[in-house]
């Protein structure tokens, strides 16, 4: 096992452990959410990474972010065609279609929501930990 | 049209477009290489985001980028299952099945090669463009 061994890591369900604005049953409801990296995962990583695997069974998918606000900048990543969601931006609503990419800048009001679609989302924040 | 919408892109095709370190024919043999966020996309990013679309029709695959280092930190996410990769930090060289993720310290010497299997991977680096954030005195 050499030094660098622990920057390697495999990903795990977070189920129903906490996560600050969200509500694990919604969460939960489209999918399974998958951490990739945070600073438990790798000491000192200044990354959070989570993988949302998604499927909207209903017409429309649930309510599971409040309008929320980070300190640092985040991105959601939907490298893949098949979802479209709708993004809350300060007072302003975008619905899009994937892929595509959103950028939010600190401090900037935000909420995320699927409408319809299969697929999966990258959400990256830019420190250690999700908050 | 609001203040906001600038911060909803499209990906594209980053094509024939040179990638400091990265020999682009090659990496394009194994599957197009997509721009998902950079600060030519969006002006105010402090995050680089590449997604490559991987399908080794020959393995092991080829090599396609020299060691390197950058200044800040760099994340390769492999979200899904189906890709094996050997990634090489510092002088140990390690070969890992999808899904996974490799975190990258600033100034660790590093390379990535796919050896077989197809999907996705997520590069991002945290800074603005991907040259910006290279190490001067790492590489070659």
């Amino acid at each position: 096992m050499g030094q660098y061994e622990k920057l390697i890591v495999k990903p795990f369900d977070w189920e129903d452990r906490d996560l600050i604005f969200h509500s694990a049953s919604g969460l939960g409801e489209l999918g399974p959410l998958i951490a990739f990296l945070n600073r438990e995962m790798v000491d000192g990583a200044d990354l959070n990474v989570f993988v949302h695997h998604i499927e909207v069974k209903g017409e429309e998918g649930p309510d599971y972010v409040d309008v929320h606000v980070h300190d640092v900048s985040q991105a959601y990543v939907f490298p893949e065609p098949g979802l479209t969601f709708e993004v809350i931006l300060g007072e302003e609503t975008y619905t899009a279609d994937s892929p595509a990419t959103v950028f939010i800048p600190p401090g900037l009001e935000h909420n995320l929501k699927i409408l319809r679609g299969k697929g999966i989302e990258v959400c990256i924040l830019r420190k250690g930990y999700y908050g | 049209m609001g203040s906001y919408d600038k911060y909803i892109v499209k990906p594209f095709d980053w094509a024939e477009r040179p990638l400091i370190h990265h020999d682009r024919e090659v990496m394009n043999g194994l599957g197009p290489l997509m721009a998902f966020l950079n600060t030519d996309m969006v002006d105010e990013a402090d995050l680089n985001i590449f997604i490559h679309h991987i399908d080794v029709e020959n393995p092991p695959g080829p090599d396609y980028v020299g060691i390197h280092a950058h200044d800040v930190s760099q994340a390769y996410v492999f979200p899904l299952p189906g890709i094996k990769f050997e990634v090489t930090l510092g002088d140990e060289t390690h070969v890992v099945d999808s899904p996974a993720t490799v975190f990258i310290p600033p100034r660790l010497k590093h390379t990535v090669k796919i050896i077989e299997g197809s999907g996705i991977e997520v590069s991002i680096v945290r800074n603005e463009k991907y040259e910006q954030s290279l190490a001067e005195d790492a590489g070659e």
